[in-house]
């Protein structure tokens, strides 16, 4: 299955030229707003957003992007900031509160598109490392859970990691 | 006609009576000199009678005694100190009754005035109107021969002279007076009315005070609390020449006598220093000047004591009441005269922070504005324009793969080439704008730190070389970082201006109570005169290629940080760029 890239931009050029740049080797879903973007989040229907933090004319303090980026953060889907508005201060609370992959300032990238590119596939690559070592960490979890140890040296780790699969599960 | 071989004796005396009268009458009318006049009169009083003394008493105002006016052939003795009371004496008795008196011993024994025994006097009233204000007298002390009613006459006519030269005298005294109190009130009055030069206006009026006033000296000296006394501010001397010796001359209050009339807030005349125990000698030691006579007043505004005018040694006879008045008038003039430049001082200054504040709010006002039109309209290019050259990369990377004649292809990159670079410039324009106008925080820099990272961020090539001279006492400074970027603009313009290689220096210093200055200089090919003029107008741009808003945004940013940007330039000797900022500018404004 090919791999899904969510592209949220109010300007249709915008959506038109990353689509036309991806779709080569992803599967590129566009949205125009903050409401269409949540529906395909909450779908898990791409691994990848690449979000523009104005998403209306009027949004004049780029709140509806960084929410989505919170809601990002929330469902654990990595995201790539590309804006028209590359200030310091949305900067760093995207990348310190929302953990964003990398933050793109739409003027850089005139002079080179290819970026964007490289960007995304370092994404996805860390993404595959990131799905790899949890399917190993699984299966070393459950190796464990057949091998019998002694009281002492057998608890700890084994209580913290369960304590952790059951949080999630809450 | 019969010639008069032998007049008969009294006759000829008449007749050199008659020509001694009207001599006198000559002079009266001629001479200004009263003391001339007045002595004639009694010499011609004693020629015409034949008399051995002669003299003329007039009545002093204030005492209403008789003094010595004018005298002939009296003992030295006698002269001096002569004063008569008009009770109890003869010339006294004709000051009250108006009337002549002869007398001889014949009839009385005569006593004139206690050990001043004649035998003979004609005492004449001198009168002014029906006023008597002396009396002439001439008397015989050995000689035993009384005087006859032709002398009284004669001294009559004497007298009436003698009465019309005081009278005369008293008149010319008295326009003298009136003509140089009116210079002297006309004189304030213009210097009031002309308020061009309101700080000189002190300055002047001690001048001509002590001019007109006929001083030797003449000073103004004002309160200073601090330093606990009156420090003299100016002093002329009667020639219009200023005394420098003075300025700044300190009179502890209570010493002296202008410390006494600061303290007293009265004013003070003496007419002889050495018998005054309020008299300090300490100015006169330290100017070398002979200090006799003072006439000292306070200077006064609204209850409060300013200050002290002070005359000194006026030229002829002591300092009057008349005087007094005056210099009063004159201290007014000048106490209304120093609150006004107080004022215009204080109304001066107060304009000057208001323009001031005024400029700095236009400043910061104009800094918003264009913040906020660069941040837009930048966003607006990067989410239309920044599309363009990715467009067309991305259209040359499409068509790598597609076969096509060599010409065509070369075509179709040439034209994607040319699409990329000219939107590039508006994109580039867009990322400037906004690097230049965003938002940063203000906090306390230390400026040789964001003159060395400016520094580090622009390549120097091998052939300049960099000389620095950071002064590393400076004190911090509340400035956002953006002011990096002024440093990385000033010396990057600096390096493109040696493409032949040079020097590169860079100075920090102190250039105020609260400002630092940063100096980059070149030693390149200098800017041209016309350069210089618009070098800091946006767009305007000497460099190919070059954006033109790099110096106007450098101005625009040090004006709303309260500092500001000069150049000096010759062409052939480099440029100088002069940052200065104060250490503590008015806030950023937010947008």
């Amino acid at each position: 299955m090919r791999k899904r890239i969510l592209v949220v931009d109010d300007v249709s050029d915008w959506r038109a030229q990353l689509r036309a740049i991806l779709k080569n080797e992803y599967e590129v879903i566009t949205v125009d707003n903050y409401h269409d973007a949540m529906e395909v989040v909450r779908n898990r229907a791409a691994e990848l957003v690449i979000v523009d933090l104005r998403l209306s004319p009027n949004d004049e303090n780029n709140r509806q992007g960084m929410t989505l980026l919170e809601q990002l953060a929330e469902y654990r889907i990595n995201s790539i900031v590309l804006t028209g508005y590359p200030e310091q201060e949305l900067q760093t609370e995207a990348e310190e509160k929302y953990q964003i992959f990398d933050f793109i300032d739409k003027n850089s990238l005139a002079k080179n598109f290819q970026r964007l590119v490289d960007v995304v596939r370092e994404a996805f690559d860390l993404l595959e490392v990131k799905e790899k070592l949890k399917a190993r960490s699984i299966q070393a979890a459950s190796a464990l859970q057949t091998v019998s140890f002694p009281e002492e040296l057998s608890s700890w780790p084994l209580r913290k990691f369960r304590k952790k699969k059951q949080e999630k599960k809450n | 006609m019969s010639q008069i071989t032998n007049p008969p004796p009294r006759l000829i005396i008449d007749l050199q009576q008659l020509q001694t009268l009207f001599e006198i009458g000559k002079s009266v009318t001629s001479l200004l000199d009263l003391e001339a006049i007045l002595v004639r009169v009694v010499k011609s009083a004693i020629d015409m009678t034949g008399a051995e003394e002669g003299y003329l008493l007039l009545v002093d105002e204030v005492s209403g005694d008789l003094y010595l006016r004018a005298q002939a052939n009296l003992k030295e003795k006698e002269a001096k100190d002569f004063r008569i009371k008009v009770k109890d004496s003869i010339s006294g008795q004709v000051v009250q009754t108006g009337e002549p008196i002869t007398i001889s011993r014949q009839e009385n024994s005569l006593k004139v005035k206690t050990g001043f025994t004649v035998y003979s006097l004609v005492n004449v009233p001198i009168k002014v109107g029906q006023d008597v204000i002396g009396v002439l007298g001439v008397d015989n002390r050995h000689q035993q021969r009384a005087f006859t009613e032709s002398d009284q006459a004669l001294l009559a006519a004497l007298a009436d002279w003698a009465a019309i030269a005081i009278q005369n005298a008293r008149l010319y005294a008295d326009a003298q007076g009136l003509t140089r109190d009116l210079r002297l009130v006309n004189h304030i009055n213009r210097l009031i009315s002309s308020t061009l030069d309101i700080e000189q206006i002190p300055r002047l009026l001690i001048r001509h005070t002590t001019e007109i006033l006929e001083a030797e000296c003449g000073s103004l000296a004002l309160v200073d609390r601090e330093k606990g006394g009156v420090v003299f501010q100016l002093a002329y001397d009667g020639q219009g020449n200023e005394i420098e010796g003075l300025k700044n001359f300190l009179m502890p209050f209570g010493q002296g006598i202008v410390g006494l009339v600061v303290q007293t807030g009265l004013p003070h005349v003496v007419n002889n220093v050495k018998t005054d125990p309020g008299w300090s000698p300490v100015a006169d030691r330290l100017t070398g000047f002979t200090t006799r006579k003072i006439l000292a007043v306070p200077l006064v505004l609204e209850g409060e004591i300013l200050g002290v005018i002070e005359l000194l040694n006026k030229k002829t006879g002591g300092f009057t009441e008349n005087d007094l008045q005056l210099l009063t008038l004159v201290a007014s003039a000048a106490a209304g005269a120093i609150h006004n430049a107080r004022q215009y001082a204080a109304l001066k200054h107060a304009n000057e922070a208001l323009r001031q504040a005024q400029e700095q709010r236009i400043a910061s006002e104009r800094w918003t504005i264009l913040g906020k039109a660069a941040a837009n309209l930048a966003h607006r290019i990067n989410n239309s324009t920044a599309l363009v050259p990715i467009a067309a990369q991305h259209l040359g990377q499409l068509l790598e793969p597609v076969e096509m004649p060599p010409e065509l292809r070369q075509d179709i990159k040439g034209n994607l080439d040319r699409i990329e670079r000219n939107s590039l410039v508006t994109v580039d324009l867009a990322g400037e704008l906004l690097r230049r106008f965003r938002r940063n925080p203000i906090e306390a820099h230390d400026i040789n730190e964001l003159v060395e990272q400016a520094r580090s961020q622009v390549d120097l090539p091998e052939n300049i070389k960099l000389v620095s001279h950071l002064d590393p006492t400076l004190p911090l400074i509340d400035t956002s970082d953006l002011l990096t970027e002024v440093f990385v603009e000033l010396i990057t313009n600096a390096v493109r201006s040696m493409q032949a290689g040079g020097v590169l220096r860079i100075a920090s210093f102190k250039s105020g109570d609260a400002q630092v200055s940063v100096q980059v200089t070149d030693n390149g090919p200098g800017i041209s005169a016309d350069t210089i003029e618009r070098i800091f107008d946006i767009f305007y741009t000497t460099t190919p290629g070059g954006l033109g808003f790099g110096l106007w945004w450098i101005k625009t940013f040090l004006e709303q940080q309260g500092g500001d940007i000069i150049v000096e330039s010759r062409p052939g000797q480099g440029a100088t760029f002069t940052v200065t900022l104060p250490c503590n500018p008015p806030p950023l404004p937010s947008w």
